[in-house]
């Protein structure tokens, strides 16, 4: 029957053509365990020689950035804790940093980011300076205050700048459910990559999110400590067993696979089953550096923070990845907390030190296991924070800068149209000097998210052609693929 | 349409020009349009249309002649023409066979200075509104034959005009060519464009179109003044860019078209087939100039789906529609339909009678999702000039159909133009609810909804027991409920205790102790409604353990709960102002200690945005207010974020003394004044300048000299929560959230229409009164009905936390030392009472889970902390409950009933007999909503388990084989 679902017709629509591809990631229905094994020996290593990995690490709440990289040259920085009050960092406690291009002035990373300040010096990390989600270009203030230019509805609030963030689609608003991680995993060309996949392209470590989310591809939640195994459930076939629980998970398999008329129970029934069936595959990936299970845990040492468990369960999976024969894959992971509207100082002590500790010590993992070219980590933000401090914090904004790290980047380097903004506040009642400031230091982005993720995914392997299918704005943005504005990978 | 498909007559066609030429001032005006052509049968009918434009009406004179023709010399005349007029939502505006010879009709001959037609001819005069009309010609008894179709314009001087006429019909060759006239009447010149298309009817399902027309024009005296074949070639009198520029340029490079510069007279155009080609073709004449200040170019058209008068669904959905600016096409989009009682099979735009003008097709939708409507040729005979006016008086309308709706489930006529925006109208009440004596599963799935659960099937005294409600019914049932007094949680906090080493030192009890707390209140305490309310706020207006402010605080959260407890049945202006007063909120958002100056804009914000009106205008049944673009209507800018940042200025601990920025102090065995007790007013710490609040309002600066005073502090506060409340966003707002956390997560814009409309009203003419709001909730229709329960869209996941506490319930939970020690349950639940990761709640209500939900545009908020991982922990968590109970070890840990006292347990005997022991627990967790097939598996694994014989233990492991299936099953986790 050709029952018209709109929707449906509508994801289908988006997709490019993909009359040949595989099952990535949303029917793994592999119980037999011995037949993994075997299946995963065959093919050690094969994929190995074409892998790329980008993880997306967001930092919820809004970073403040405006602390993470300080100007330290003397007109600016005068300007900077005049402006921030309060929260305006000591010039000594700053790690000064030297960028290969200039344009004269000088900034310094936060105290906390020692590894980060090091893997910018190891030309690993570029800053992307002034990035936000935008609907069109605007060459700062003037065309902010133009209301014939388009700006991303609901600016400074939460929930709607981490879906324009994450779905690159800000003028769509409330009808953008997909990302551009989810609708870059879904081109023909990279399931045509995965064609051989056992599990989603895209995993998210820290929870359900839009940018993994495609109209095909549903993300794949992994814990920390790996998939989460259902308790006293029996795989069919196994041998030796307690009665009681394989016909209670032989029970289990029958609720689960009853028909659901009713959607959330369907979309329940069908998360289940993805968790029963993707623990089995993932374990035996996982397998590999687990020295219980006759692996070789990696050697690096992560920190014991929230992100960095994350991040070294990212690095443990990029290790089994030719177990889930993938060639492809999209991480995710998260950090809460910078929503510095008070403390912020201090906030950022524990949280810059644990972004730089886990990055630092996952880009270290890369080089262990030889893929520090084949992996690359971005920030990702709600939004930049107001330049003007509130006291002991600042309030939201909009323009913020990001860190892109990996072999592939074009490192110890700041890039961005417009690169840094102007670091002073426009005064009530003074000639607005700073062509980037809205008030109280919300910048107008110079660089919007779908030229930072043009980049990204250009890298990633999606082509030209392709990336409109993923970022569906970017033909309204500087597509200059060899601009050196934009040339951090 | 009533009839398109009728098959009309065969006929044979010459030339006719009537004119009446009269003096008018100005331009010229066509004042009459007709056409002559072979009408043949089937999909060969001839159809004339023409439409109106403009304001007030206008008067018609229409004649369908045969006879007459025959003393123009036309072989083969229809003898006995018959006509029908129609609008073009099929409203028939006038019939007539053999006309009616009254001098009326005569006069208005002689003002035209018309012969009078011959006894058998029609004629029809109407007055009419502006709008697009149809009149088909047939011939009585079957007859065939040749015909004329003539509109006349009796008034020229009215504020609308005759813009346009088409006529359809089978294009043959010699005689049966077909032919179209036109009369320009007063001075000056015209320009008119003429065109004939063939080719792009095939598109419009026409057969046998006419591969190549071809026109020429003819002026009165029969000289042939201009010809065209192919449109895109011509030169003379107009470039075919003129053709472009004025709109009308056909979509098919062998079709014709010619922009003309007229003056008064009779025209003729002869359309024909190049090479003596035959086959169906349109001949259209339109005046420009009518044209040249269209109402409905580059509008959009907004259409709110709701469910068609006599179906049962709790469907809505949206659609839009952007005319283009030539307005001859539009965008359409169909973004969101949602509720549906069945799968989608079809949506079609179509007029008010229900034919379709456009079919919404899967195939032809664009990559962007929308489809492009070109009007021409709409139905097979509807000019771009009669869709776009169509759509301009509001007479389109998009349906949806469903396979349990095949005549359609939901419609909506797009409006909007008219008004700059989109425009409410109050949703048709629900049908009536069969009243009596609720069944069993009736009042369970209502303790589903209004408590954390059934406590028993049969008993007469619990007050959440499915008899008990069956007894006291839903409304008195919820009066009972408002009178029991809140069960607090403070009073069950440790006293903070004095250092075992350094006595002097205060400890503070753990703070997990405000779990522990939840729970045993959340599960035991009488007073279930309030804490099922209580709860639900806490999701709303939201404080939280995961916040550096409020880890450590035990006192501070379990004092702002109680405060929704206290206020869960108050007047939410009351609860809104306790909320932004609390000390646990100050924490939490920082308007604690904020000061003015570079106020913090944090509770300014979400106060807006998450508490009462969100970010857009709203209807009162939750719609979105459009503008005219068709874009949503933002409810504040940032200056009324600074302005409120200011209102929130000057508050600290209510015990600080002189110190704003004092510390809390604490005292062994006292509970904590400055973090239980409203926050303290420091005026010189407070905003003196103006304040820009919600819709204009704006509290003005104080006058130069005059200092902040306690009493204007606290002025500026009540106005703000006065502005605020007053907001109408507040009561469709509060009530979707509610009905999410309570009942569904879909609420249909009726459902909250109705729990909106006792928000601002609650029958006494008290605005905020939230008991009247939770009755309004727990007994609508869209709560109560069984006629949606097997709907795919119908219900809620039930949370882990509460599926948890259900279980709790359902099966007497407790600990043998009375304490609840269950911490926290971000790992074990994916979620924690009070324990929020932020203050957008654990979910957004708004999230909708890719996949099927996303599909069905279906909300499905606690999906956001649902995954792989989630799900199975929560799984594992139940299994375990189930097995061993949750929380502390020992004598601490709570259990379930068959766990604690397994000899007397009365589910043990009944394990006996699986079917009845399943048959129990249905009733009690499922509210009967288990399907026979998970019954039957259920009750199958039920007498697998330890078969061996009637032992305790054995039954002990059966009872906990059907709670462990049920509870961990896709089917429990959903609430319908």
């Amino acid at each position: 029957m050709n029952t018209p679902n709109l929707i449906t017709r509508r994801s289908f629509l988006r997709q490019a053509a993909c009359a040949a591809v595989g099952t990535a990631g949303l029917t793994n229905a592999l119980f037999d365990l011995r037949k993994i094994a075997a299946f995963s020996l065959g093919n050690s290593d094969v994929l190995s020689g074409d892998y790329k990995a980008l993880v997306c690490l967001f930092l919820y709440g809004g970073n403040d950035a405006n602390n993470m990289i300080v100007p330290t040259s003397t007109t600016d920085y005068n300007g900077y804790t005049a402006a921030r009050g309060g929260i305006a960092l000591p010039l000594a406690s700053l790690l000064p940093i030297i960028p290969i291009t200039t344009d004269g002035r000088t900034f310094g990373l936060n105290g906390n980011l020692t590894g980060l300040k090091s893997l910018f010096d190891q030309q690993k990390l570029a800053i992307l300076a002034n990035v936000g989600s935008l609907v069109e270009p605007l060459n700062g203030v003037t065309d902010y205050r133009l209301s014939t230019k388009r700006k991303p509805p609901q600016l400074f609030s939460h929930s709607d700048q981490q879906s324009q963030w994450q779905t690159s689609v800000p003028d769509v608003g409330l009808g953008a459910v997909t990302g551009w991680g989810g609708r870059m995993g879904e081109l023909a060309a990279l399931r045509a990559l995965n064609a051989s996949g056992q599990v989603s392209v895209c995993i998210s470590l820290n929870g359900n999110n839009t940018f993994q989310v495609g109209d095909t591809v549903v993300p794949y939640n992994v814990s920390t400590g790996g998939a989460v195994g259902l308790n006293n459930y029996i795989y069919p076939g196994t041998v030796g067993a307690n009665a009681n629980d394989v016909l209670r998970s032989r029970a289990i398999d029958d609720l689960i696979g009853l028909s659901h008329t009713n959607l959330f129970e369907k979309t329940f029934a069908s998360t289940a089953k993805r968790s029963i069936d993707n623990a089995a595959l993932l374990k035996v990936a996982l397998n590999r550096t687990d020295a219980t299970q006759g692996g070789t845990p990696l050697s690096t040492v992560f920190p014991a923070t929230g992100l960095g468990n994350q991040l070294k369960m990212i690095a443990r999976l990029i290790k089994g990845r030719d177990d889930l024969n993938l060639r492809r894959q999209i991480f995710f992971v998260s950090v809460g907390g910078y929503d510095t509207h008070t403390n912020e100082v201090t906030a950022h002590n524990g949280l810059y030190a644990e972004l730089s500790g886990a990055v630092s010590a996952f880009y270290a993992a890369t080089v262990e296991m030889a893929v520090q070219n084949s992996v690359t980590t971005f920030t990702g933000s709600d939004f930049g924070r107001t330049y003007q401090g509130n006291g002991n914090g600042s309030d939201h904004g909009w323009g913020s800068h990001h860190l892109v790290v990996g072999g592939a980047v074009q490192g110890q380097n700041i890039y961005g149209n417009r690169g840094m903004p102007d670091q002073v506040l426009n005064q009530t009642g003074a000639p607005h000097t700073n062509p980037d400031d809205t008030g109280q230091g919300r910048w107008v982005p110079s660089t919007s998210v779908d030229e930072y993720a043009a980049r990204l995914a250009l890298w990633f392997g999606v082509s030209q052609t392709d990336i409109a299918s993923v970022l569906p704005n970017i033909g309204r943005f500087n597509t200059n693929y060899t601009d050196p504005k934009l040339a951090f990978i | 349409m009533p009839s398109r498909l009728r098959s009309l007559v065969s006929f044979v066609a010459l030339i006719l020009f009537t004119a009446g030429a009269q003096s008018a001032i100005g331009a010229p005006s066509v004042i009459n349009l007709s056409t002559r052509l072979k009408i043949e049968t089937g999909g060969s009918v001839g159809i004339a249309g023409f439409v109106i434009r403009g304001t007030g009406v206008k008067p018609v004179l229409i004649r369908a002649l045969g006879p007459s023709l025959t003393a123009s010399g036309v072989a083969g005349v229809l003898n006995n023409p018959s006509m029908e007029l129609y609008d073009v939502a099929g409203t028939k505006f006038g019939a007539n066979d053999n006309w009616d010879q009254t001098i009326d009709i005569q006069t208005k001959h002689q003002t035209l200075g018309l012969a009078l037609p011959q006894a058998s001819e029609s004629v029809i005069y109407a007055v009419l509104p502006p709008g697009a009309y149809t009149v088909i010609v047939s011939g009585v008894n079957n007859t065939t034959g040749v015909a004329i179709v003539e509109v006349y314009d009796m008034d020229t001087t009215a504020n609308c005009s005759l813009i346009n006429v088409a006529t359809r019909g089978m294009v043959r060759t010699a005689a049966e060519v077909m032919i179209a006239g036109f009369v320009l009447r007063g001075t000056g010149t015209k320009d008119i464009v003429v065109r004939a298309v063939g080719p792009a009817l095939q598109a419009a399902g026409v057969p046998n179109v006419l591969a190549d027309p071809t026109i020429d024009v003819y002026n009165s005296s029969g000289t042939k003044i201009f010809s065209n074949d192919n449109w895109a070639t011509q030169t003379a009198p107009a470039t075919a860019a003129a053709i472009t520029a004025s709109g009308f340029q056909p979509t098919d490079s062998r079709e014709s078209a010619l922009v003309l510069t007229l003056g008064a007279g009779a025209y003729t155009v002869i359309m024909s087939g190049v090479g003596n080609s035959v086959g169906n073709a349109i001949v259209e004449v339109y005046d420009l100039a009518s044209l040249a200040t269209p109402a409905v170019n580059g509008q959009v058209y907004i259409a709110s789906l709701r469910p068609v008068s006599g179906t049962t669904s709790t469907g809505s959905g949206d659609a839009s529609m952007l005319v283009s600016a030539d307005g001859l096409s539009a965008t359409v989009n169909l973004p969101r339909y949602t509720g549906l009682s069945g799968a989608i099979v079809g949506a079609h735009i179509e007029n008010l009678s229900g034919a379709n003008l456009f079919d919404l097709n899967p195939n032809s939708m664009r990559a962007d999702g929308t489809w492009l409507w070109t009007f021409a040729f709409t139905g097979g005979n509807l000019t771009a000039a009669q869709v776009a006016d169509l759509i301009r008086t509001g007479q389109v309308v998009l349906r949806v159909y469903t396979d349990t709706n095949p005549t359609g489930e939901l419609a909506g006529t797009f409006g909007g133009a008219a008004a700059g925006s989109s425009t409410f109208s109050p949703p048709a009440a629900p049908p009536a609810l069969p009243g009596g004596t609720p069944a069993d599963a009736d009042a369970s799935r209502f303790l589903t909804q209004a408590t954390f659960g059934p406590t028993s099937v049969t008993s007469t005294t619990d007050r959440t027991s499915i008899a008990y409600v069956k007894n006291k019914g839903f409304s008195a049932w919820i009066d009972e409920q408002f009178t029991i007094p809140a069960s607090t949680l403070l009073p069950a906090m440790p006293l903070p205790f004095a250092d075992a080493v350094v006595p002097t030192q205060v400890d503070l009890p753990d703070y997990r102790n405000v779990y522990y707390t939840w729970w045993q209140r959340s599960v035991t305490a009488p007073d279930q409604l309030r804490q099922r309310v209580a709860y639900a706020l806490s999701q709303i207006l939201v404080v939280s353990t995961n916040s550096a402010n409020l880890n450590d605080q035990p006192y501070s959260l379990t004092s702002y709960y109680d405060l929704l407890l206290n206020g869960a049945f108050g007047n939410f202006r009351t609860l809104l102002k306790d909320v932004t007063l609390h000390p646990a909120m100050g924490e939490f958002l920082d308007m604690l200690k904020n000061q003015k100056g570079t106020p913090n804009e944090n509770y300014a914000r979400e106060i807006n945005q998450l508490f009462s009106i969100g970010l857009y205008q709203l209807y009162p049944d939750g719609t979105l207010q459009l503008d005219s673009r068709g874009l949503p209507v933002a409810t504040y800018d940032q200056n009324a974020i600074i302005g409120f940042s200011r209102v929130f200025t000057g508050w600290s601990y209510a015990d600080a003394g002189s110190n704003f920025f004092a510390g809390r102090p604490f005292a062994i065995g006292v509970v904590p004044l400055g973090i239980t007790t409203p926050m303290l007013q420091f005026p010189t710490r407070h905003e003196p300048g103006a304040k820009t609040l919600l819709n204009g309002v704006v509290i003005p600066a104080l006058p130069t000299g005059a200092a902040v005073t306690a009493a204007s502090a606290a002025k500026d506060l009540d106005d703000a929560i006065a502005c605020i409340f007053a907001h109408p966003n507040v009561g469709p707002f509060l009530a979707r959230q509610l009905i999410q956390r309570l009942v569904t997560s879909n609420p249909s814009p009726g459902y909250i229409y109705r729990v909106s409309r006792k928000f601002d009203d609650n029958g006494s003419g008290v605005r905020g009164d939230l008991k009247a709001v939770v009755k309004a909730i727990l007994t609508d229709y869209e709560a109560r009905t069984t006629a949606t329960l097997g709907f795919p869209g119908t219900g809620k996941q039930q949370e882990p936390v509460l599926r948890t506490a259900k279980v709790l319930r359902a099966f007497g939970a407790t600990s043998v030392s009375g304490k609840w020690i269950i911490s926290g349950t971000d790992a074990s639940l994916g979620m924690t009472p009070l324990g929020a990761p932020t203050v957008f709640n654990f979910f957004a209500p708004d999230y909708i889970a890719p996949g099927d939900l996303a599909n069905s545009n279906l909300y499905s908020p606690e999906f956001d902390i649902t995954n792989e991982s989630t799900l199975t922990n929560a799984a594992n968590t139940l299994r375990a409950v189930a097995f061993d109970g949750i929380g502390g070890g020992g004598n601490d840990r709570t259990k379930l009933s068959f766990n604690i006292n397994t000899t007397t347990d009365p589910w043990l005997a009944q394990s006996i007999n699986t079917t009845t022991l399943v048959d129990q627990f249905n009733l009690l967790l499922m509210s009967g909503q288990m399907p026979t097939a998970m019954r039957d598996k259920i009750a199958t694994a039920v007498a697998l388990t330890n078969s061996g014989g009637v032992t305790t233990a054995n039954q002990l492991e059966r009872v906990r084989t059907a709670v462990h299936l049920i509870i961990t099953s896709p089917q429990f986790s959903t609430q319908r």
